[in-house]
This record gives C-alpha cells, structure tokens and sequence, in this order.
C-alpha cells in the first residue's frame, strides 16, 4: 500500500514536471506554471514567481511570436533580450482590434480605452462619449500612423495580428510604446475568442473577474448546446451574399461555419475546405441553394437593401419565405461583443433555426434581426 | 459601302448571333431555343431553369452586347473628335466622371438618386461633365498624348475622391457602391433592360446624324465648317453622344477598360476606311463580339478560375494599345 | 454682269485692323493672286471670306448677298477652300477624299448619288488624275495631295475658290502646273480663283490680276497684270 502511495505520489511529480518550464535566468530551483488554456491556441499565460509571462503565439507557424513580462514593479527584473516588460495594471490603452473593446468592456475597463481605429466602428457608448468628448482619439491604421501621435495618450498597443509586425514597431519601440497582436480573430472555437479575456485581465490585474465571466458564459454556451442537440429537424442554410461577381460563403472549417454546426443545421457549403471563404458564381449558389430554407448573415440590413444590390435574390426560398437573419442593422454591436458573448450567437442561432417560426416569443435576438 | 464591307459585315453580323447564343447557353453547345424563349416569353417562376435563363443569363447576354457595342462607338467618336487612336472613354477619364457621379449619389442617401433613374442620370452627367472638361482642355493642349495624361490625372483623381468617400461613410452604402470599383456584366436585372434598352436605342439613332460630320472631321474642324457643317453645334452632340453610351454602360456595369480604345483601331485596320457609317456598324460590331469573347473566356475558366471581366479585357486590349503606339507614335 | 464679290469699306482683322478694303469688285473667270508679306493677313482675308472668323467692319457681298446673312451649307456652295497643305488621312483614298467634296450637296447620311461620283469622276479625269483614285492620301507626294485637294474644291462646285499658298510645298514643275491648271479653270468654270503666293515670278506669268496688300497704308489694291513690272510688286507689298 505504502510502495503505491509511493509510486503515485512520483508519478504527480513527475507529471506536474512535464507542466512546468524551468527558468533559465537568475535561480534555477524556481519553477513556472503554464495556466493552461482550455480552448485558447494563440496564446500561453506562464505564472513565474516574480512576473506572469505572456506568449503570443502565431497561428499560421504555431512558434512564438512575442513575449511579455508583466509586474507591478519591472525594474528589478532580469529579463532576457526576447521579452518585453509591462508594467501592471496598465492606466491607458489603444485598441485597434475592435473585439478587445467587448473585452475590455466585460472587464469593467472601457474608460481605459484613449485610441481606437475610426469612431466609425465602435459601439461601446463609453468610448464614444469619451470620443465626443475628445478623450478618445481616433488612430487609423497602424501601419500609416505617426508613431508621435501615440505621445500622451497611451504606451500599449493593441491591433489585430497578421503575422507580420507594424512597419513603424521600431520607431514606436524607441518612444518607448509597445504593441501586442491580438490573435483572437484566428480562434477556431467559440470559446476560444472568448477566452482572450484572461489575457487582458493580466494586463489590469483583473483576473479573478476574467475567470468568473469566462466560467460563466462557458456554463451558459454548453447548456446551449445541450439545447441544440435536443433539436430534431436540421434546417438548411446558406450564407454570404455576392461581392461584385462572387458569392462568398463562409468556408467548410470556417469560425462562421463552426457556429453554424453548433446550431444544428444542414450548412450547404460545408464540404469546401479551409478558414476562409469560396467563391461562387451567382448561377452556381441558385442552381443547387434555391431551396434552401435559411440565409444567415447575408451582411445587408433589409430586403430593399438586398434587392438594390441584386434584384436575382428575390427568387431564393428563403427571400420569398422571410427566412433571412442577419446582424448588419447593429453591425459594431456584432463585432464588439460577439466574440465575447459567444452563448449569445449560439443562442440567436438556435432561435432562428429551430423555434422562432413556430413560436414568436423566441423571435427576440441578442445580436439578429430578421431581414424584412 | 463596297462590297467587300458588306461582306465582312455579314460575316460579324453571323458571328454575332452564334456568340450570342452561345454565350446566352453559358459557353455550351446543347441549345434548348424552347426553353429560352419560354423564359423570355412566357415566364414562368417556378421553374429554375426558366429563372436561370431570364434573370442571369439573358441580361447578361445582352449587357455584354450594349456595353461592347456602345463603349466601341464612344471610342471611335471620342477618338474622331479629338483626332487621336489613343483616345476613348476609359483613357480620357469619361469612365471616371460617370463612376464618381455614381458614387456621390448612391452615398448621398436620397432615395430618389438609389433608383435606377437617378443612378443612371448621375453617371450620364458625370460623364458628359468630364468630357466637356476634357474639351475645354483639349483647346490648351495641341498634343495628342498630353491630353491622354490629363486624362489619367482626372481618373486618379477621381478614384482619390472615391477612395476618401468610402473612408468617411458607412459600411452598407458601401456594399451597394463597390459594385462600381470594377466591370461587371451580372449586376444588371431582366427588369432593368428595357430601360437601359431605350436609352441605348435613343444614342443610336442620333448617331445617324452624326454620320456625315464624323466623315468632315477626318479632314479636320476647318474642312468641316467649310464643307458646310456648322461645327459648334455638332461638337455638343458628339461629346453627348459619347458620354451617353459610356456613362450608361458605366451605370450598370461600373468601369470596363480598353474595349473603347481598342476596338476602333481593331476596326479601322480591318475595314480600311474612313466612312464612318461602316466604322460605326463595324465598331458596334466588334465591339460586341469582343467582350462576349471576353466573358466566355471568364465563363469557361469559371470551375477553375475566378477572373474578373477587366481582367480579360486588358490582357486583350493592352497588347492592342502597345501595337497602336508602336505603329503611329 | 461679270461681278461676283464686292468689298466696301471692309476692314480685315479679328481684334486690330490688319488692312482694309475701301472698294473692290472680284469677277468671274479670273484668276486672282494675293500678295503680300508674312502676316500681313492674308490667311486671315481668306477665314473671313469663309466665315470661320469675322472682319472688324464693312460690308462683302457675294452674289449681291451679304455674307455674314449667308448659312454655311449655302456657303460651302459658293466658296470652296484649299489649304496650302493635307497632310493625308489613313485609310482615306483619293476618290473618297475629293467625293467629300460633294458634302453640301448630300443628303444627312453624307450618302453620295451616282450623279455625284459622276461629277466626281470626271473632275479625276479632267485634271488627269485618275491613278489617284484608289491610292491612299497617306502615301501620296505632296504635290498629288495638292492637285487632289484642288479636285476637291471643284467638286464643291463653287462660284469662288480660295486657295492659301497653293504651292508653299511643291517643287518648281509642280508649281507651274497648279498655276495653268488654276489659271485654265478660272476660265472655262468661269468662277473667281483667289490664290495666295510668295511667287512673284511664276504669277506674273500666268496670273491676270494682282491682288496686293500695301505695306505702307494697309490697304488691298487690285492690279492688272499688263501694267505691271516685279519692282512695283515689290516695292508695294515688301
């Protein structure tokens, strides 16, 4: 009994070993602990005993992109040349991902936000009386930016990451302003975008908050899906809607497509590979998507909308059967805080396959409309 | 007309309705000439295939027809006018004019510019403008390749002005704008040509009087107000003429390049004449084959292959440009 | 009554006066030639003939008609004009270039009758041009782009032609050829033929009247040519 105590307390040992990262740098006995992500890919959180690292992690090569060092007090740190300091919490923020904005939001931080893309795209109403109130300051694109203008205003910033760093990172560098990629737009699980939450809380010292959230609409998304699989029918559906003389529909493994299946339904274009979109000819999506009974996210806000563009849209079933559901009358509202609301979308999703037809008290949407 | 041209003339003519079907039957050879004129005739919407050949196929068809025919004629006057091979609607900038005119007022936000109507008037006016600024233009420079360059600023300038318009406004009034970023043949609806049917047929028929001045011209504007032509009237209705068939054609299939400038040179080498009632036919002609050719190419690498229109054209037409500069310049 | 343009008091020029005519009668069958020196408004006495830019003040009546009440159509078949240079046109031919001469005559498809290629043709024989039918004007010499352009100008068969340095480009044979030819139509068409020209030794030659811009008061005066030696044209109008 006392040997397979024995073994199984070495086996703990040993397994907790594998979890951890030994520190090459100053004392060599102190371990790290990776906080594991649960469906998370594009980042690593490591708890060291005198800072948290941050790893962003390039989704396209899956090797390290960048590394943070984040503590109260930096200036006692001794930090290899790779890993950037931060100080924590931070005061001030300028996001230009757009989703980091619902983030920051969750995270009770929104007055944080002092530089955004275009006051264009921003839902948030604190950031947009902040913006009125010349608090906020609209930067465009990073790539074009005065690196000066960011002087006074914020020294972190954050921008969606597309594998290569801004063209003026080292100018920006010298003025002493970092920028991190956020990847979360890569994230193929629902989840997974949401997740992102828990980085932003190392960077506000809001962690025990961020884990509660995330617990919560984890909890909240897999009753959801419960909730989908109790569904018996499974609808047709197709999406997208022509760009000059494209159809683009979300492809087979696409995030868009992901949420689709979670819904339950019959997605028409789910044999096509890849993240991104397939094309098609507009003669292609009728001749065989006719009939299909939904049209979700076809990006227009009415069916006036729809026919000003194409006149050809009317002939689909789901046009003459009022079957189009879409978010594009609150389009910032959708791309803010969807990401990190993701049981909202499912939840819209199962309303709109599965009962808001038959049953008009489930034809209210968080973030949907149907197209009338 | 010699013979030989009405020959010739025959034979695109023949070319044309083979193409025509053809390209009407998506590049295959099977046709079903029931099916096609039941959609057309005696439609019935409950039937894809019926639905298929109306709403997609035949406004296309006949766009690609319009707009080929009518952007080679708006070359050949333009490129008579200012006596220049190298002109035509694109490289002087009319194309432009029309695209912004286009723009501005599907952004404006009034309901009444979003309507055909008003879209289609817009993009006339902007083209008749831009003409008539390339005019008072041409009256300061004397050559042929400096009004070209200013041609060029006037589109770059103008893509500027549409570029800044599409920074400021919102995301779904863009949507419905791109369309004019580039060339399409599948914007148009079935219920949307009779109309663009009209104001096609009205710049045709005011071609006929266009004729016999064109002829003059060749000789230059002094010949022709002494062989009794009164030139200042004429000049109006030529740069109107022009720019009702390229703003039209803009309107709904946004901007498609090189067809205006190639096909007159195209047509000249071939006919060998400078009678403009054959120049105009054989433009017309040309002009329509062309960019049905275009299209079936885009159609027949479609499974393989998204090319845009504008694609073709220019893999076509520039090689064309190159052969024009070389030979005169 | 012999009389086909008549100038009084005309003042020639667009914004200052150039030279001015107080009374002159041009006749039929005669061949006028036109002498002065550079800018002295010789182009500019021909444009306001045709119409195509006003004169300061005066009156010019053409078969008794005033000229600025005559329409262009009716204009182009009274007065027909040769430029002192064509430099041709691509895929025009000779036959087609002098047919648009006919232009006044046509209908408003510019389309030709069979009397009008008729007319056309015989003015091809006439001036012994036949082989210049089917040739190109790009490809023609100067001087076969002269004689076609002249052809041209009869074809519109008109009362007047004015011809602006005719033999500015061609060679001495040619030149002497152009003058008979004009000199020999004026006559037999029995219209005016105004020509300009720096040529003061073949003129006297073959042409009957002298038209001359005095350099000293800027006045146009008519001159016969029996009276006339080259000092005195010179002197006149250099």
């Amino acid at each position: 009994m006392k040997a397979i105590l024995i073994f199984l307390s070495f086996v703990l040992l040993i397994s907790c070993k594998s979890n951890s990262t030994k520190k090459g740098n100053g004392n060599s006995n102190i371990t790290s602990k990776i906080e594991s992500n649960k469906y998370a890919q594009n980042f690593k959180i490591i708890k060291h005993s005198d800072f948290t690292e941050i790893q962003i992690i390039n989704p396209d090569n899956k090797t390290v992109e960048k590394k943070y060092a984040l503590a109260t007090d930096i200036s006692k740190l001794k930090l290899s040349k790779d890993i950037i300091p931060i100080q924590t919490p931070i005061k001030s923020i300028v996001s230009l991902a757009g989703t980091d904005i619902g983030i920051l939001e969750k995270l009770a931080c929104s007055d944080k936000i002092k530089g955004i893309l275009s006051n264009n795209y921003i839902y948030n109403p604190t950031v947009k009386q902040n913006f009125k109130n010349n608090k906020v300051k609209e930067i465009g694109d990073l790539n074009l930016a005065n690196p000066e203008s960011f002087l006074g205003i914020s020294k972190l910033i954050t921008y969606s990451g597309f594998g290569t760093p801004p063209s003026n990172e080292g100018k920006l560098a010298k003025l002493d302003i970092l920028c991190i990629p956020i990847y979360d737009w890569k994230e193929n699980h629902p989840l997974g975008k949401a997740e992102w939450i828990k980085l932003f809380a190392v960077l506000f010292e809001k962690e025990n908050l961020a884990n509660s959230y995330f617990n919560k609409i984890e909890k909240e998304y897999n009753k959801m899906l419960e909730l989908a699989e109790t569904m018996n029918k499974k609808p047709s559906l197709i999406s997208g809607s022509m760009i000059g003389d494209l159809w683009y529909m979300p492809a087979g493994e696409s995030f868009n497509a992901t949420f689709f299946y979670k819904a339950k339904c019959d997605y028409v274009n789910s044999k096509s590979k890849g993240t991104g979109s397939s094309a098609y000819s507009f003669e292609h999506v009728f001749k065989e998507f006719q009939h299909s009974e939904f049209w979700i996210n076809p990006g227009f806000k009415s069916k006036k909308e729809l026919l000003q563009a194409n006149s050809k849209y009317a002939y689909f079933d789901a046009f003459k059967n009022d079957k189009i559901f879409c978010y594009s009358h609150n389009m910032n509202y959708f791309w803010e805080m969807s990401a990190i609301e993701p049981q909202k979308v499912l939840s819209d999703l199962i309303k709109i396959l599965h009962l808001s037809h038959e049953n008009s008290k489930y034809s209210k949407f968080y973030f949907y409309k149907k197209i009338n | 007309m010699k013979i030989s041209h009405r020959k010739i003339i025959l034979f695109l003519t023949i070319c044309l309705v083979f193409l025509s079907f053809l390209h009407l039957n998506n590049g295959k050879f099977n046709f079903d000439f029931g099916l096609i004129f039941k959609s057309i005739f005696n439609f019935n919407d409950s039937i894809q295939q019926e639905i298929i050949f109306r709403e997609i196929r035949f406004p296309r068809t006949i766009i690609a027809i319009f707009a080929g025919a009518g952007l080679s004629i708006a070359g050949l006057l333009l490129q008579t006018f200012f006596n220049n091979p190298l002109a035509g609607p694109s490289v002087l900038g009319i194309t432009s004019g029309s695209s912004l005119f286009v723009a501005l007022s599907v952004l404006s936000g009034f309901e009444l510019f979003s309507t055909d109507l008003g879209i289609t008037f817009s993009a006339l006016f902007g083209a008749f403008a831009f003409s008539l600024l390339i005019l008072l233009f041409s009256y300061f420079v004397k050559s042929a390749v400096s009004l070209l360059l200013i041609g060029m600023m006037l589109a770059s300038f103008t893509s500027a002005i549409i570029q800044i318009l599409q920074l400021t406004t919102h995301a779904n009034q863009l949507k419905v704008f791109t369309l004019w970023g580039f060339g399409s043949l599948q914007q148009i609806s079935f219920n949307q040509l009779f109309f663009v049917s009209i104001v096609f047929l009205l710049g045709i028929s005011l071609l006929t009087i266009l004729i016999k001045p064109l002829n003059l011209l060749v000789l230059g504007e002094k010949q022709a107000q002494i062989l009794g032509i009164n030139i200042s009237n004429f000049k109006f209705i030529i740069i109107g003429v022009s720019s009702l068939f390229a703003g039209l054609i803009t309107a709904y299939c946004g901007p498609i390049s090189f067809i205006g400038l190639a096909v007159p040179n195209i047509c000249k080498q071939l006919f060998k004449t400078q009678n403009h009632l054959i120049l105009i036919l054989g433009s017309a002609l040309i002009g329509a084959l062309l960019l049905l050719i275009c299209d079936l190419i885009v159609m027949y690498l479609e499974p393989n292959m998204l090319i845009p229109l504008n694609g073709i054209t220019a893999l076509i037409g520039s090689p064309i440009v190159v052969w024009i500069i070389l030979k005169k310049f | 009554m012999k009389e086909l343009i008549t100038f009084e008091n005309v003042e020639i020029g667009f914004k200052e006066t150039l030279f001015s005519i107080p009374k002159l009668n041009l006749e039929r069958g005669k061949l006028y030639s036109l002498i002065g020196k550079n800018a002295a408004g010789k182009s500019t006495f021909f444009q306001s003939l045709l119409g195509i830019i006003p004169f300061k003040s005066g009156t010019i009546n053409i078969n008794k008609v005033e000229i600025s009440s005559i329409s262009a159509l009716e204009k182009a078949k009274l007065i027909a004009f040769v430029a002192s240079k064509f430099d041709g046109v691509q895929h025009l031919y000779g036959l087609e270039y002098v047919l648009l001469g006919r232009s006044p005559y046509t209908n408003f498809l510019g389309k030709t009758s069979e009397n009008d290629v008729e007319i056309v043709k015989s003015i091809f024989q006439n001036l012994q041009i036949t082989h210049l039918e089917q040739k190109e004007t790009l490809k023609m010499s100067d001087g076969e782009r002269q004689i076609l352009s002249l052809a041209k100008a009869l074809a519109q068969e008109s009362k007047v032609i004015l011809l602006d340095e005719p033999s500015a480009f061609l060679d001495y044979s040619n030149r002497i050829k152009v003058l008979r030819l004009l000199k020999q139509i004026a006559f037999e068409k029995d219209i005016c033929i105004i020509q300009s020209s720096h040529d003061l030794e073949i003129c006297l030659e073959y042409s009957t009247d002298f038209l001359i811009i005095n350099s000293k008061n800027r006045e146009l005066i008519l001159t016969k040519n029996s009276n006339l030696k080259k000092d005195f044209l010179i002197e006149t109008a250099f």
